[in-house]
């Protein structure tokens, strides 16, 4: 390469960006240095080609196209071995490459370029695509970072697009050899463009070896706000998920196992709660005559369930609880372990019987319902602000007898409605705005309503009333869950935050900010210590409740996230979400052990049998699925002290049940494993 | 470029009082306008998938508004479906029909009744795993009929030959799909290879016994209707061997009904109507058909071989019966077995021959078709006469 082409470059490259004085003190060196060949340059003539095309490289709106579609063709056609790996880098180079002509205000060709290759991606990104398609000017670039956060959140730079695109920087692990494979190709056919976008904005992770296979690297495609290594060193985080110490299930392990009238021993020492203690010994005391009887079938039911147990229970190991729990009253503790006795061993082969309610006469407006520990209470949220409970032991008495229902509407005026007419259920109303989610306090003596006028309310069954109204979000309250213990409860906001709050203060105890979308739901860990956030922006988080840090990212939905579940064992969650899909984390490695397939709509709520074998799930396509759930666990709790998850289990749809039209609200096991389902007859579905 | 037209952008524009909007700026507005509509109905679909819903309301898009900090549309919460009207002279430009109301007939109307209050009903979806059939539950699925192969198509045309099945036993639904589909194939497509697994079905599947009479009164009622149509008694020929093949149908039951049908299809005067129907080819297979049904039941009903082959040697021996009538008794004895030839072919062989010669001749038989016809029987005899000599248990 001679010298006149290296001051043409530089000229050409000087008048691009518009440095004229630059320019000038250029041409005065030039002609100074006129006779001295002192530059030393590269003569390697690929790479002043590639320069050269650099230099040219302007605002050629047709370049994206081509060297797209090169790149393109020659992926469709690269060797199956490297083909998969290839592929995953075409979606972020159409994105930029689509990005960049608007950039430059091509919209015309960068609506031509969207249409001519949106197809390769409709599969996988279909919805990305759909916000995609609306940015159509420079300005939208930066307006849909802000508000989309469709890649990776931007949060932070809000300067200029440049800016902001310039931390669009996608994160894709490559085989050496397709890496390498896929810079050669580059520079051959002089996609400069591609490759600059390749170089400047796709971060490749490079690792050696050989390309994996296709199943195993499902979520790396995904686009996440934090770079992946963030996430990793998130993941790497120690989750101690497992189970409270001290059980109601070890008690009455222990109760089963002792065969004696003494059976309130050692344990109870740990919780150094000697109030408690002693009313248990009083308890005990009464009790006496009943324990006797338990006696008598125990060897039907309470042996064979204990024994059930010692094969479940062991695998959790044991942590102490962070928070203060509050204190469960003894006659309440007795109910608990009376339904724990009675409770009905579910697996494979024995299903458990479904009650379902369903809401007629809703005229569209029901939004959320909620189910009782014990059934009895069904709580719905309307889109009038209204919140509704129905008690289903009055609702039977009155279908019975309808004369001493008068004495019971007199103490309960809220019965009564205005006009004098009997109304089948308790009206609750305080929001300003439609009710998103109610959630039932364990021993069902509360309520708690979220709703988009950006509250929480607390209500009481007892007094039909309204206790407390906790504000704290700045936009509606998608979701709101009682904690497995009461007292403390997590709220999910358009605000993209998770807040954790008690009952008894106005203010967030905790704030969890991360996600970079709504958080749409969120659920407690069995232990309490953590909780689980699902978000629109297909990511599932993890908090440690004490810390109010994130410990965990599950990165794998493709749409946004409905529902979240937790086993009953602390070990496992799971995850719906819009498509249909269903996905069974381990919360300790933050892998997901299978993805489940088989509904085809929104995945509105999932449960998981009370000794974690069973997990329901009900979607908007009117029917309620069981899955197994023991037959990819299995694996791993037999090898156990498990940080290395046996992930090859599948887990099988056991059974579809289809409801007559009836989308399926919410899912809840009774502490007896009936399992209760809540739904609107929709005539339309 | 834009899914919103320029023109769209215009037609706002003046409705809010901007007439002297450039179109340059309504060129420019254009997409910023479908960005933001756009927006709003992401956050529309958050406030619907919230409500628990898979259709999207005028209420969700009022939401979408609030959260931007923007006025609700109001109006459009209630009533149907809303419904464009074409604007007159204008191709592309819509608007939704609002009717100027009289406040009088407002409210003199009387009052709708009221919508029914929300409630509850109870019911149990499943009892340990089994959907108890109640009427709140979905109806259980009908479980198809076991499709016999890929014969059944869905098309569920009627049968153009009228059979009247005298039903007088309950014959289930899928029994009688099966024989109209198998008749079906019969009369229509013998041709076609899913003919041939509907006979390898008759051959094999149990459970058909209740259709043995349906299927033989067809035959004889085909039989005795399309003498003249070659492939259907061919066809029809195929089914009696493939019922006969099937082991779980005790067919003996009904051999006095079928053994004419099948004697007529060996010895009939006239089989189809063309020249280029292989008769020949129908007579041999009939043969067969006729030896082996003697064979199998030939100890059960002592006079059946009698019966056949009495009928059989007297078409032979009849000079005013046709030499297709002869070939078919020669094929159909000698099918019988060296034992019948023997007895009963060779010692008739010189009368009959005697008879034969002169069709033969070129001479003395001028029609072409007919001596074609004498040569085959020639033929035949030969050969069957030649094969029981040759047979060295007898001879």
């Amino acid at each position: 390469m001679d010298e006149e082409q290296v001051v043409k470059f530089v000229e050409t490259y000087l008048k691009k960006k518009g440095f004229k004085q630059a320019e000038l003190a250029f041409h005065e060196e030039v002609q100074k240095n006129s006779n001295a060949n002192s530059i030393k340059i590269h003569s390697d003539p690929d790479l002043s080609n590639l320069i050269l095309s650099l230099s040219k490289s302007g605002d050629d709106p047709g370049q994206y196209h081509e060297e797209y579609g090169k790149l393109r063709t020659w992926t469709f056609n690269s060797l199956d071995l490297y083909k998969h790996e290839l592929l995953r880098v075409l979606y972020p180079v159409f994105i930029h490459c689509y990005m960049d002509l608007v950039a430059k205000g091509h919209i015309q060709d960068a609506r031509a370029f969207f249409n001519t290759f949106r197809e390769d991606h409709e599969m996988l990104h279909a919805r990305d695509l759909q916000k995609l398609e609306g940015v159509l000017s420079p300005s939208h670039i930066q307006l849909f970072f802000r508000r989309w956060n469709l890649l990776i959140l931007l949060g932070r730079a809000k300067s200029t697009s440049r800016c902001v695109r310039s931390l669009i920087s996608n994160f894709l692990s490559n085989y050496q050899y397709s890496h390498e494979l896929l810079m050669q190709h580059l520079r051959k056919t002089k996609s400069t463009t591609v490759l600059g976008i390749v170089n400047e904005r796709i971060n490749f992770q490079v690792s050696p070896g050989q390309p994996g296979s296709i199943s195993d690297d499902a979520e790396v495609v995904t686009l996440i706000g934090t770079s992946q290594d963030a996430a990793n060193k998130i993941n790497k985080k120690e989750v101690h998920w497992g189970l409270l110490e001290d059980t109601l299930e070890d008690r009455l392990e222990k109760a089963g196992g002792l065969q004696s009238d003494t059976e309130k021993p050692e344990g109870e020492t740990k919780d150094g709660e000697i109030d408690d203690n002693k009313k248990r010994l009083a308890e005990g005391g009464k009790q006496g005559t009943s324990v006797k009887k338990s006696k008598k079938d125990k060897p039907t039911g309470g042996s064979a369930k204990a024994r059930a147990e010692t094969i479940v229970v062991p695998a959790a190991p044991r942590v102490k609880p962070e928070l203060p729990l509050p204190v469960m009253p003894a006659e309440v503790e007795q109910s608990i372990l009376e339904d724990l006795r009675n409770r009905v061993q579910l697996s494979s082969t024995s299903l458990p019987s479904v009650s379902m309610y369903t809401f007629i006469n809703t005229h569209n407006s029901l939004n959320c319902s909620s189910i009782s520990n014990d059934g009895s209470l069904v709580a719905g949220g309307f889109s009038d602000s209204s919140l509704k409970v129905w008690d289903m032991a009055k609702l039977g008495q009155q279908a019975s007898s309808s004369t001493p229902q008068a004495e019971i509407d007199a103490s309960v005026e809220h019965i009564q409605g205005p006009n004098g007419s009997k109304r089948s259920y308790t009206l609750l109303q305080g929001h300003s705005g439609p009710v998103y989610s109610a959630t039932f306090s364990p021993l069902s003596d509360f309520i708690l309503s979220s709703s988009a006028d950006t509250t929480v309310r607390l209500w009481s069954t007892k007094l039909n009333a309204n206790l407390v109204c906790y504000k704290g979000h700045n936009y509606p309250v998608w979701d709101v869950q009682f904690s497995p213990f009461g007292h403390y409860f997590a709220s999910a906001s358009h605000d993209r935050t998770a807040r954790i709050w008690s009952m008894d203060r106005i203010q967030p105890l905790r704030i969890m900010a991360g996600h970079l979308s709504d958080v749409d739901c969120v659920q407690w860990h069995a232990n309490c210590n953590y909780i689980a956030t699902g978000s629109s922006d297909k990511t599932v988080r993890l908090w440690d409740v004490q810390s109010g840090e994130c410990v965990r990212i599950f990165i794998g939905h493709r749409s946004m996230i409905l529902s979240l579940a937790m086993s009953p064992d602390g070990r496992y969650m799971a995850s719906g979400d819009e498509d249909g899909t269903i996905m069974m984390w381990d919360l300790s490695s933050g892998r997901c052990v299978s993805p489940l397939m088989g509904h085809n709509s929104c995945v509105w709520t999932l449960a998981f049998s009370c000794e974690g074998s069973l997990m329901a799930s009900g979607s908007a396509d009117s029917t309620v699925k069981l899955w197994d759930v023991t037959s990819s666990t299995k694996g791993t709790t037999k090898t156990d002290e498990g940080k290395t998850g046996n992930t090859t289990g599948k887990l099988r749809s056991l059974k579809t049940l289809p409801t007559k039209s009836t989308p399926v609200y919410s899912l809840k096991f009774s502490r007896r494993n009936l399992l209760f389902a809540a739904g609107v007859l929709s005539k339309n579905v | 470029m834009s899914i919103v037209p320029k023109e769209t952008i215009e037609v706002i524009a003046q409705s809010i009082g901007i007439s002297n909007l450039s179109s340059d700026a309504a060129l420019a507005l254009a997409p910023d306008v479908e960005y933001r509509l756009r927006e709003i109905i992401q956050e529309s679909i958050k406030s619907m998938r919230h409500s628990r819903r898979t259709t999207i309301t005028a209420d969700d898009v009022d939401a979408a508004l609030t959260l931007r900090n923007v006025e609700p549309v109001y109006g459009f919460a209630s009533g149907g479906p809303l419904r464009f009207k074409r604007a007159i002279g204008h191709k592309d430009l819509f608007y939704i029909d609002d009717k100027d109301v009289d406040f009088k007939d407002v409210i003199e109307a009387p009052l709708p009744k009221a919508p029914l209050d929300a409630s509850l009903v109870c019911h149990w979806l499943a009892i340990d795993g089994v959907q108890p059939a109640i009427p709140e539950n979905a109806p259980l699925q009908v479980i198809a009929p076991p499709s016999e192969g890929k014969n059944f198509e869905p098309k569920n045309e009627l049968l153009p030959v009228d059979i009247k099945l005298p039903v007088k036993h309950v014959l289930s639904r899928e029994l009688q799909l099966y024989f109209d589909k198998i008749t079906e194939l019969t009369l229509r497509r013998s041709d076609s290879p899913l003919f041939k697994q509907a006979l390898v079905s008759l051959a094999t599947d149990s459970g058909l016994h209740p259709l043995v009479p349906y299927f033989i009164c067809f035959i004889k009622d085909e039989v005795s209707r399309g003498l003249q149509d070659f492939s259907l008694l061919f066809a029809l020929m195929r089914v009696v061997s493939s019922l006969l093949q099937n082991r779980h149908i005790n067919i003996q039951l009904y051999l006095h009904d079928l053994m004419p049908s099948v004697v007529t299809c060996l010895v009939a005067r006239r089989l189809g109507n063309r020249l280029a129907d292989n008769h020949w080819e129908l007579r041999n297979y009939t043969a067969n058909l006729v030896a082996s049904i003697c064979k199998r039941f030939g100890h059960v009903y002592n006079e059946l071989q009698t019966r056949v082959t009495k009928t059989l040697i007297n078409a032979l021996l009849d000079p005013k019966k046709s030499l297709t009538q002869h070939y078919g008794a020669i094929q159909g004895l000698a099918a019988l077995g060296s034992n019948v030839v023997r007895l009963l072919l060779l010692s008739n062989l010189e009368p009959y021959m005697r008879l034969l010669e002169p069709d033969m001749l070129l001479e003395k038989q001028k029609n072409e078709m007919k001596r074609h016809e004498a040569w085959r029987v020639y033929g035949a005899l030969l050969v069957n006469c030649l094969l029981t000599m040759n047979d060295p248990v007898l001879c």
